[in-house]
């Protein structure tokens, strides 16, 4: 038969006709990409807008509403202000939705009549109507409020206006960072300690308690953190800036050749990964053609990697690990990133300290002296300046300020012997560095300056813009309603005998689910519920109808702005197909992790 | 009787109290419930909402601003949709019949739900006015309470008495939707509403004069209602006749393709151009399409195919390459496809003869499109926008599903084949379009798309965002397809193989079929999904159903002043939308019943 096969006419051969359809169908395919990128190149060259990526280092000359630059001074800026802007609703949105969706899951499988009609109606309605109406609904009903201006300034409980929307909140004070690592450290040893628990546990069989050791430890650290623990942190910020300093010397080729030689690395290793399982019995070592193309495609794909990677586009990417300042006026490489974490690590919130009445009756003070100069240090209780104190009850007479909190002075707000001024006014900026790391505030509503324009106090609870509001309310509810059924069908699918093994070894009904139900229904759970987190992700790019500065709002304000279009869409899809591989591959990765194990 | 209530007290209790944390769940959410519903009703009946923005601007939500001398073309079409649908509903009914008093029970239902929010209706609202404070109001009097409370309390126990007699009267499942659509007709010929009327000093004024507000198109929703259920009659009668089947489907696939270049284009055809150019064309291809498959089936031709084919794919690959014109270059990639598919079909002399018949089809589709569709267009419109309103979203929902399924059988096709370059360029566009959000795409289509297109050529920008969606649904539509493909089991394969079926036979005959029936319920939530996205196109600036609620009405100055009166809008642009999705998903969960889909 093999001898057979040779004489055939070449073109009655499958293998032949196979390959020859698949490359006249690439053939194809690339003629037609290469048409529609002539088409491109003659119809830029006519309206003589080059494709170029230098604007990315110019200065755009816009402002944006909300985010990290407000006023940024680069295209790169900008683009990286309306990122974390879009990261800032995914994060909190994910979270969000994870924990209502999975509320309102367990609720439809109720047997209680009501909760469980409820339920459903809210997924009918929320379900079946556009994302966009939803939002542009909430914007509408936020805007149908009156005007800041027209309540009075003071504190509020919960205060809604045209503005957006107000509530208490925990502020960020002087080492909260700190702490923050410092809490995520405590996290992962409570963690250990439960799993050593239970180990113990189970070689024992004697009751560890792993749940109350956990718990009783991490209060423990989390309360010795509060009370100045949480300085052992400081080593991560030494740390980061011990490796920001020795980034700094590491010249941008090294970068390009670090990367083609691990992706020489991984081609070699799945390649000869694949001819080894070739050899093995099963494979005697016969190779089909498809088997040459996976080899042939492997090695192609390397290839292009390293030149990709010593091509300019190579060394632009290299140029943005590096930090390439002067190119692309943007904190983004690798140094500058763990410099920013040493940075965020030691940052203490800036307060604007008022006058307050330093004896009975002061009405006014009038600055004689300062004692302090922008640099100082002061502790509680230092002199910080003489004035005069006047009022209408009390004659002129000399006072001395006194510092109401710790911290570095940042600057003065008043010229010495200058007009005499209210109490309230503030005087002078400082960074306060002792205090509790978290605040709870309650929202304030204050003047502008001299103007009759109102705000939300910085610092004061939380107040939440009206495109932010709406575009996150918006979305939360509605991966929240297909979450729910996510989990619906998870814990449906987990098979009846379960839990009524369950209950038959005594299991109460919260145990159960935490021990039985749950760890079951989460393997069937994750794919699907990874997919409702890239929606969500994918649907932040509404906040472009609400006005809220995400990253499509911000591409299409550079684009109108520079008119490069072409630059603004492939950023787009770059940043979006990797936000969908990040979420995707930590999915995976649980994915594998919850697997069980067959033997 | 008092059996009756023990048991259903006792049941009451079991589902709603039957322990502490029961009972608090019951009540909270009951409050929250009632809560809502009292809020809801506040804010929908408070003085500074005004529904007439909504009621008179019909005309605009629908057609936007559609010429009025045209509007027979779109009442044709709406006709023709329907008389379709009757003939189809017809054709294709389900003997499935029910007791009449299932009716009875349905409305006296309707009537507890609309005793039960008629009493916990709350009689003040309050809301904030511009200056801050609250202001309380009076929505519903008692007189009006009490109003609506008796004829219902009557209408309701007449239906509960109803419902227990038993009447020995059942009618088919699929008739009640005349009954359904029976009442708003004539709802549209009784109920009556205040038409906004301006006196002189161009003020808006609450008039008397009371019409009904559809009064313009309650003539023709009364002759299409009427057609509808005649042609609901015919079907029934030709129920038999197989061959009806057939045309009906045929026609539903070029229905679409009609009305759009109907309404969209009012087609000026010359007919001298058409008489000397068209038809002999269309004759020439008809011809050569037909001498074609008689040649290749030929048996000498069919003993040297593959050398035939061959020469033919040589040919089309230079074609593709040399420089001839765009029209040769076409026809070589006709005849190359014709020349792989027709000895795939034409095994039979049915195959044979339904292959003719497609041909006659696409090209007379084909030409009615060059010459419907590319013509210019008779149709002027004030503003840029030719269509738009609920047309617009119509539109744009139906073509993205028209144009992406086929789309996106090719793209799953590719992406399950054996053929592994086709397999990587398949996977890459598909996750490719699927990995950025739709709206990055529609900017596509707005702003970039145009640099892409050969120089000279434009399209509407309609039709631009109707060619991206095609690609994003149709990578939607691929993945759930594939979902169907995999659940095929080897076995159908490897039977087509022994039976010595062609690779297209195989995917025509055993594959698809399965494939598709087992993934209907999810080509239908993402049908449902295109047409929820469809409202994304007020971001690129299309009017659609979505852009007249929220921009067009609000900044209605002339000749009434609607400024300031968006919330309104948006409710009822959501309670329509909400209608068709709930319905549309309603209707899958049936079919998939019928089918027995997911019970094995």
């Amino acid at each position: 038969m093999k001898n057979a096969t040779k004489y055939l006419l070449f073109f009655r051969n499958v293998v032949f006709l196979k390959w020859a359809f698949q490359i006249l169908f690439l053939f194809g395919i690339l003629s037609i990409i290469w048409n529609y990128i002539q088409n491109a190149i003659v119809n830029l060259a006519n309206t003589n807008i080059a494709f170029s990526w230098g604007w990315l280092g110019e200065t755009p000359g816009v402002s944006i509403a909300e985010g990290l630059y407000t006023l940024p001074i680069s295209g790169l800026q900008m683009i990286q202000t309306g990122m974390i802007n879009m990261f800032r609703i995914t994060v909190t949105g994910i979270f969000a939705a994870t924990v209502f969706g999975t509320f309102l899951g367990i609720a439809r499988l109720s047997s209680n009549y009501i909760v469980e009609k409820s339920s459903t109606g809210l997924l009918e309605v929320v379900r079946n109507v556009p994302l966009l109406v939803q939002i542009y609904f909430f914007q509408a009903f936020v805007l149908s409020f009156p005007r800041l201006e027209v309540f009075e300034t003071g504190e509020y409980l919960f205060h809604v206006s045209a503005k957006g929307i107000a509530f208490p909140w925990f502020n960020r004070g002087p080492n909260s960072y700190l702490l923050m690592v410092y809490a995520l450290f405590v996290l992962y040893v409570a963690n250990k300690i439960y799993k050593w628990r239970v180990d113990l546990l189970e070689r024992e069989g004697r009751d560890t308690k792993p749940f109350l050791w956990s718990i009783g430890i991490l209060v423990a650290l989390l309360v010795l953190g509060w009370y100045g623990g949480f300085r052992a942190a400081g080593v991560v910020g030494f740390l980061a800036a011990y490796i920001s300093i020795g980034l700094e010397l590491v010249p941008a080729i090294v970068y390009q050749v670090l990367i083609s030689s691990v992706a020489i690395y991984i081609g070699f290793k799945t390649t000869k990964r694949f001819i080894d399982s070739k050899k093995s019995e099963e494979a005697q070592g016969i190779y089909s053609d498809d088997d040459y193309f996976k080899i042939i495609l492997n090695v192609v794909v390397v290839l292009l990697v390293v030149l990709i990677m010593f091509s300019s586009i190579g060394a632009g990417f290299a140029g943005f690990l590096v930090g390439d300042e002067i190119t692309f006026k943007a904190d983004w490489g690798l140094p500058q990133l763990f410099h920013g974490i040493d940075n965020k690590l030691n940052w203490y919130p800036s307060i604007d300290v008022e006058v307050v009445a330093e004896i009975e009756g002061m009405k006014k003070a009038e600055i004689i002296n300062w004692e302090i100069e922008p640099g100082d240090k002061i502790t509680k209780g230092d002199v910080i300046a003489t004035a005069y104190a006047t009022g209408t009850k009390i004659d002129k007479q000399e006072v001395e300020l006194i510092a109401l909190e710790t911290g570095n002075v940042e600057s003065l707000l008043v010229e010495e012997k200058s007009n005499a001024i209210k109490l309230g006014t503030p005087i002078y900026e400082l960074e306060v560095t002792e205090g509790d790391p978290f605040i709870f505030s309650r929202p304030k509503v204050e003047q502008v300056g001299t103007t009759k324009f109102q705000r939300y106090a910085d610092g004061h609870g939380k107040s939440l813009s009206v495109g932010y509001f709406a575009i996150w309310l918006g979305v939360v509810l509605y991966t929240a309603i297909f979450i729910s059924e996510v989990v619906r069908a998870g814990i449906m699918a987990v098979s009846k005998g379960q839990s009524e093994a369950g209950l038959s070894l005594g299991l109460r009904r919260g145990a159960l689910l935490r021990l039985v139900v749950l760890p079951q229904a989460i393997r069937v759970m994750l794919p699907p519920m990874g997919n409702q987190y890239l929606n969500l992700a994918k649907n932040t790019s509404l906040g472009i109808a609400v006005a809220y500065p995400e990253i499509v709002a911000v591409g299409q304000t550079l684009y109108n702005q520079e008119g490069q279009t072409l630059p603004v869409f492939l950023i787009w899809m770059m940043f979006y197909s990797s936000v969908s591989l990040t979420i995707s591959s930590i999915i995976n990765y649980y994915n594998r992790k919850m697997k069980i194990v067959e033997r | 009787m008092v059996d009756v209530i023990k048991k259903n007290i006792k049941s009451v209790q079991e589902s709603l109290f039957s322990s502490v944390g029961s009972s608090v769940l019951t009540i909270a959410t009951s409050y929250l419930v009632l809560n809502f519903f009292r809020g809801m009703f506040g804010f929908i009946m408070s003085s500074d909402k005004d529904w007439l923005a909504v009621l008179n601007n019909m005309q605009l939500y629908m057609v936007q601003a559609y010429p009025e001398s045209d509007f027979i073309r779109v009442w044709i079409s709406v006709g023709l949709t329907f008389v379709f649908s009757g003939i189809s509903i017809g054709l294709w009914r389900s003997e499935d019949r029910s007791n009449i008093s299932v009716i009875f029970d349905r409305f006296f239902k309707v009537g507890l739900g609309l005793l039960f929010f008629t009493i916990v209706a709350p009689t003040f609202t309050s809301y904030m006015g511009n200056d801050g404070s609250v202001i309380t109001e009076e929505v519903f009097s008692r007189s009006t309470r009490l109003g609506i409370l008796i004829p219902t309390l009557i209408g309701t126990v007449g239906f509960l008495v109803l419902k227990n007699v038993k009447i020995n009267f059942s009618y088919n499942n699929s008739d009640v939707v005349f009954l359904y659509l029976f009442i708003p007709v004539v709802l549209i010929w009784f109920v009556k509403l205040p038409v906004i009327q301006l006196d002189e000093n161009r003020d808006r004024i609450m008039p008397d004069p009371l019409m009904p507000i559809a009064n313009t198109t309650k003539i023709p929703w009364s002759v299409i209602f009427v057609l509808f259920l005649l042609s609901y009659f015919i079907g029934i009668y030709f129920k038999d006749v197989k061959r009806l089947k057939n045309i009906m489907s045929i026609s539903w696939f070029l229905l679409p393709l009609l009305i759009f270049s109907w309404i969209f284009k009012k087609p000026v055809i010359e007919m001298n151009e058409v008489l000397t150019g068209d038809i002999p064309i269309f004759v020439i291809f008809f011809v050569v399409g037909l001498l074609v498959v008689l040649f290749i089936n030929n048996p000498i031709v069919k003993k040297y195919y593959s050398i035939y084919l061959g020469v033919v794919l040589v040919g089309t690959l230079a074609g593709v390459f040399i420089s001839i014109p765009m029209l040769a270059k076409a026809c070589l990639l006709l005849l190359s496809l014709f020349s792989m598919v027709v000895p795939a079909v034409s095994t039979s002399t049915q195959g044979k003869r339904s292959l003719i018949i497609i041909w006659l089809v696409a090209l007379v589709t084909l030409t009615f499109l060059l010459r419907g569709g590319a013509s210019e267009t008779g149709i002027i419109v004030p503003g840029s926008s030719i269509f738009g309103g609920f047309s617009l979203t119509w539109l744009l929902a139906i073509f993205g599903t028209y144009v992406s399924f086929p789309l996106g059988v090719m793209l799953a096709l590719g992406r399950n084949s054996k053929l592994p370059i086709v397999r990587i360029i398949c996977t890459g566009i598909i996750e490719l379009v699927r990995s950025v959000p739709y709206i990055t795409w529609l900017f596509f289509a707005s702003v970039t798309l145009a640099v892409f297109l050969p120089a000279g050529v434009e399209f509407n920008l309609i039709v631009r965002v109707l060619m991206v969606t095609a690609f994003f649904s149709g990578a939607y539509f691929a993945e759930n397809i594939r979902g169907g493909l995999q659940s095929i089991p080897k076995g159908q394969y490897e039977a087509a193989d022994a039976i010595g079926m062609s690779p297209f036979q195989k995917t025509g005959l055993i594959v698809l079929p399965q494939a598709l029936r087992a993934v209907i319920p999810t080509l239908v939530s993402s049908a449902i999904t295109a047409f929820k996205d469809s409202s994304l196109v007020t971001i690129i600036g299309l009017f659609d159903f979505l852009t007249i609620g929220k921009t067009v009405i609000d900044n209605q100055s002339v000749p009434v002043n609607f400024v300031g009166h968006q919330r309104e809008n948006l409710i009822f642009v959501a309670a329509v939308y909400w209608i068709f999705t709930f319905t549309l998903s309603r209707r899958s969960m049936k079919v998939e019943k019928r089918l027995g889909l997911g019970e094995r």
